[in-house]
């Protein structure tokens, strides 16, 4: 699905990402791993092409459809609803199309109730909730999450890690197998959601190992 | 100071009295300056939201050269423009020389780098916060844009009335375009301009107290809009 060759990434005329070779398949769900400045949001954001100055080849398969978490909301100052309207209509939906889905999207992070308030006025788990909603609701082949659960209480991040588990393993025939790349300083939450982690330090993999599933 | 005072109550008894004299030059004035924010804003504004949102090689010298034209003279503006609508300028066949529209024209010109300038900076500090979230949805350079405008909409509303403050305070790009006729091209700060001159303070200072009442009212028009629309609220 996704494969690195020789990336670099030099910002201030320092590497902050040295990737010599990386493979992603389909399906796989990938934690990042490491100390803060080690490179995980740099590695999404390369993912996702979001990195024009970086050196080296980032190849992903034609068509695949990329949506991205990131660390710090990156909502618009409109409300909840239409962020997510906003976001389903481009992915190809149409504006009547969207609403349905939004509805569905809202009341499964149980935001339902915020439809029409401020996304920006949301509190800070309110409005991961809402950028997890507003990433899935553009039903991506690929999700990219930069430390998704870090500013949700115990209870909510349950939830989206049941979200995310059904995210992945929902019955997609005649399609590609989803696939989940995300940040985490938490090793428990990684080991609930991830089948494969990655641990960074100074911008290099010093780990790359499966996890094995807890019978 | 007796005589001050004296010009004070007789332009306070003129505006009070709606004198059809005094009404005329206002209602010219905010049709023209109305006209041209509007223009100007349209113009500017898409100018410097897609400015803002695009990063090219030859950027910072457009930002330097945008800059330059903000800080141009507002009488280098009306020559400009005088020497365009003139009958030998490259727009003299329009006519438009000592017309509402040649002072609309100008006032346009003044204004638009002064918006695009101030969206400019407004939309690349958006971006930087929200861009990513915006080019990761799918959204191309316009839609960027246009959503970062929608996003910082009460931001805009401040350069919307910081460029209507340009425009009608400006004296010197009307009175060499539009001529000052009386009747006709005269407006608010060319008639103050003019009876100061002349020396009757009333007049001039009764258009004076309109054009702060005016200002105010406007501002206080924007910041209730601002804040009664749902979704809509300004951001403190």
């Amino acid at each position: 699905m996704i494969r690195i060759n020789s990336l670099r990434v030099i910002r201030m005329q320092e590497p902050i990402l040295q990737i010599d070779s990386l493979h992603i398949g389909a399906g796989e769900v990938v934690g990042l791993m490491g100390p803060n400045g080690s490179g995980k949001t740099t590695l999404l954001r390369a993912l996702h092409g979001l990195i024009p100055e970086s050196r080296g080849q980032v190849q992903t398969e034609l068509d695949l459809r990329i949506a991205m978490v990131f660390q710090r909301s990156q909502l618009l100052h409109l409300s909840a609803g239409l962020n997510l309207r906003l976001a389903a209509w481009f992915a190809g939906r149409t504006w009547q199309e969207a609403r349905p889905l939004v509805d569905k999207s809202l009341q499964n992070m149980g935001l339902l109730d915020l439809r029409e308030r401020l996304a920006t006025r949301l509190s800070g788990g309110q409005q991961q909730r809402l950028s997890l909603a507003k990433a899935l609701i553009r039903q991506p082949d690929l999700l990219l999450l930069d430390e998704p659960l870090s500013a949700l209480d115990a209870e909510s991040s349950t939830q989206c890690i049941q979200t995310l588990s059904g995210f992945v393993n929902e019955n997609r025939p005649l399609t590609r197998p989803r696939t989940i790349v995300f940040s985490s300083h938490s090793e428990a939450q990684t080991l609930a959601l991830a089948s494969r982690i990655i641990r960074l330090e100074k911008g290099r993999i010093i780990e790359d190992k499966p996890v094995r599933a807890s019978s | 100071m007796s005589d001050i005072s004296q010009s004070i109550a007789i332009a306070t008894q003129l505006v009070l009295d709606l004198d059809p004299g005094l009404v005329a030059i206002v209602a010219r004035s905010f049709t023209v300056s109305v006209s041209a924010t509007a223009f100007a804003c349209l113009i500017g504004c898409t100018l410097g939201a897609m400015l803002g949102a695009r990063d090219f090689s030859g950027k910072r010298i457009t930002i330097l050269l945008l800059n330059t034209y903000v800080a141009i003279p507002a009488v280098v503006v009306g020559l400009i423009t005088y020497l365009l609508l003139s009958r030998s300028g490259p727009l003299g066949s329009l006519g438009w020389l000592f017309s509402l529209q040649a002072m609309i024209f100008a006032q346009t010109l003044l204004v638009i780098p002064l918006a695009a300038t101030m969206t400019r900076q407004l939309i690349e500090d958006a971006d930087r916060r929200i861009g990513e979230g915006l080019r990761s949805m799918g959204a191309g350079l316009l839609a960027r844009a246009l959503l970062l405008l929608v996003h910082e909409r009460a931001a805009l509303l401040t350069i919307l009335i910081t460029c209507f403050g340009r425009a009608i305070a400006e004296v010197g790009t009307v009175m060499m375009v539009g001529g000052n006729i009386d009747g006709f091209t005269r407006v608010m700060t060319t008639a103050i301009a003019l009876e100061t001159s002349k020396g009757d303070l009333p007049l001039a200072i009764g258009l004076g107290i309109v054009l702060l009442m005016a200002v105010l009212l406007l501002n206080l028009l924007l910041f209730a809009v601002a804040h009664r629309s749902p979704g809509q609220e300004a951001r403190s």
